[in-house]
């Protein structure tokens, strides 16, 4: 009998033997996997799983239905809903450019002040807008619209485009179950609701950081060594001494609220932009927010949020937090535009100007003083963000932010 | 023989010390009066104030950064103190110098024998890091203020 256990403790270190000898081998030919701690993968698990499962939008009835997105990808593309008929939403969300324009501002019928954002993961965002003037996407989706600056039309306009327009009238009633009706703003809201439906339907593709944090979290260690080192060192320092994600936290890498991190909000000739500050006043200003009549979830449940809301003095120029899945496509960056590229952004972390920032802000935000080597690193990481098929592997790019000097 | 070494004699003398001091600090303290309230919570925390105790649940539980909560509070005066006048309750994370992005409402829901519940709606935790959950009652002519570190990853 003791022969046949010790054959059996034989065999099993054999087995453990060789699965470590294929183990080291695998790691050898995937790359070098960095000592991550309980804590550490923690917080990468956090920042999954991607994609998510969502639930349709509550207050939008439409939000998930066939009909309601097919109409809304109409309207989305069609410029009969600008005032001039030269503009659709697409003008500046372009979808090859990951849905954005690719400007430091926003164009529209004339000069905006902020950077236009990607339309990429909208369902995951608690508020819309770099002020979250809006807590709902149908309802952000009609502020463009109406804006003398961007598309320039008004209610009368948009309800009867959509009544005189006999492809718009018949999907409308598909999607709403009745034609247009003869008041403006119910067929208003309903445009932003079918515009909704279709946006959210935008979704960052799967990355190569959510193949390395799944495999990590599952305990595939010989997939998560394919990771490049590189990012490895980067979400280190994301995670770590960095402290981005105290921030840029959860699946989308945003916590959805307003930071003032030390950019400026002077606007040419205008005076300054107010950001977060405004935003409030604006979002209990109009009757198109989820307190109003027009939200279709009976039990305002979604409404905790703006229910809530508290109005500080700090919140004058802060701006909410981007996600941060494919932001390498999504350049230039801040709600101004004001800096080119990931390199521009890391650096500005890494040199902080304390006395830009306010005096009640941040107190945590200090520069970090990352040499060139970190700091490429955290580019190599941020673009480890980017959908499988959208652009360079990380490893093909040559180091963003110069060489450190030893 | 030696039965005890001098470090082990140092020892003994250094624990009867010690016992002594914390006999004394306890008679110091005053005892806490009982209370009438049974003061009893499924997966609550105890808050304990020099006028009432506090237990309190998050609701739903653990609390998720960036996700609204509520607290559900059972406030118990102690013995001799009349019914809670107020309760409030906020949270702030001192090393960031900032509180919530939103005032929470609380509401009475009911007394009984086992005291007197509200409940705090529209609470966030926007960040990771370390919060301080401060819940204020005013009860017996004096106000209770009862905090408790909350570490959020």
């Amino acid at each position: 009998m003791w022969q046949g256990v010790a054959r059996g403790i034989v065999s099993g270190a054999s087995i453990v033997i060789v699965l470590a000898w294929v183990c080291a081998d695998a790691l050898a030919q995937t790359g070098q996997l960095l000592s991550f701690s309980q804590s550490d993968i923690r917080r990468i698990r956090s920042l999954g799983p991607w994609p998510p499962n969502l639930p349709p939008d509550p207050s939008n009835r439409v939000s998930g239905k066939p009909a309601a997105i097919e109409l809304g990808e109409r309207l989305f593309f069609s410029a009969a809903l600008s005032g001039n008929g030269s503009m659709h939403c697409a003008s500046c969300h372009v979808p090859a450019r990951t849905w954005t324009d690719g400007r430091a501002r926003g164009s529209g019928l004339s000069e905006l002040d902020r950077n236009t954002p990607t339309l990429e993961n909208l369902r995951l965002q608690r508020w819309y807008g770099w002020d979250g003037a809006n807590d709902t996407l149908w309802a952000q989706s009609i502020r463009p619209l109406l804006d003398q600056r961007e598309m320039h039309s008004s209610v009368a306009a948009v309800a009867r485009t959509v009544r005189q327009d006999a492809q718009l009238a018949s999907m409308y009633a598909k999607t709403f179950g009745r034609l247009p009706g003869a008041g403006d703003e119910r067929v208003l809201v309903n445009v932003g609701k079918a515009l909704a439906a279709f946006q959210e339907t935008i979704v960052s593709a799967r990355s190569p950081f959510d193949a390395f944090r799944d495999a990590l979290v599952a305990g595939d260690l010989v997939s998560a060594a394919r990771y490049p080192e590189a990012a490895q060192r980067g979400l280190t320092l994301f995670i770590g001494r960095g402290n981005c994600i105290a921030c840029h936290a959860g699946p989308a890498f945003s916590n959805g609220e307003f930071h003032e991190i030390g950019i400026g909000y002077f606007i040419t000739g205008s005076g300054v932009d107010s950001g977060r500050h405004g935003g409030i006043a604006r979002l209990r200003s109009t009757r198109l927010n989820l307190l109003g009549p027009y939200n279709d979830d009976r039990s305002r449940k979604a409404a905790i949020g703006t229910r809530h809301l508290r109005e500080q003095q700090r919140n004058f120029g802060e701006f909410r937090t981007p996600g941060l899945r494919n932001v390498v496509l999504t350049a230039p960056y801040m709600h101004n535009g004001s800096l080119a590229t990931l390199c521009d952004v890391v650096n500005h972390y890494s040199e902080l100007n304390e006395e830009r920032l306010h005096a009640d802000g941040e107190r945590i935000l200090k520069p970090l003083r990352l040499i060139a080597d970190e700091k490429n690193d955290l580019v190599a990481f941020l673009e480890s963000l980017t959908g499988v098929g959208r652009g360079a592997a990380p490893a093909e790019r040559p180091a963003a932010c110069g060489a450190t000097v030893r | 023989m030696m039965l005890c070494s001098i470090p082990s004699i140092r020892n003994g003398l250094l624990l009867a010390a010690l016992a002594l001091a914390a006999v004394a600090q306890t008679a110091d303290r005053p005892a806490r009066p009982s209370s009438p309230y049974s003061c009893e919570m499924v997966g609550g925390e105890r808050l304990s104030g020099t006028q009432v105790d506090v237990m309190y649940r998050v609701v739903p539980g653990p609390i998720t950064i960036g996700k609204h909560f509520a607290v559900a509070m059972l406030v118990c005066p102690h013995a001799g103190v009349t019914s809670p006048a107020s309760v409030t309750v906020d949270a702030t994370m001192p090393e960031h110098r900032h509180g919530m992005n939103y005032k929470p409402s609380v509401k009475f829901e009911y007394g009984g024998g086992q005291g007197f519940r509200y409940r705090a709606e529209g609470m966030m935790f926007h960040m990771a890091g370390s919060w301080e959950l401060k819940i204020e009652v005013r009860a017996g002519g004096k106000i209770d203020r009862l905090t408790r570190r909350i570490v959020v990853e």
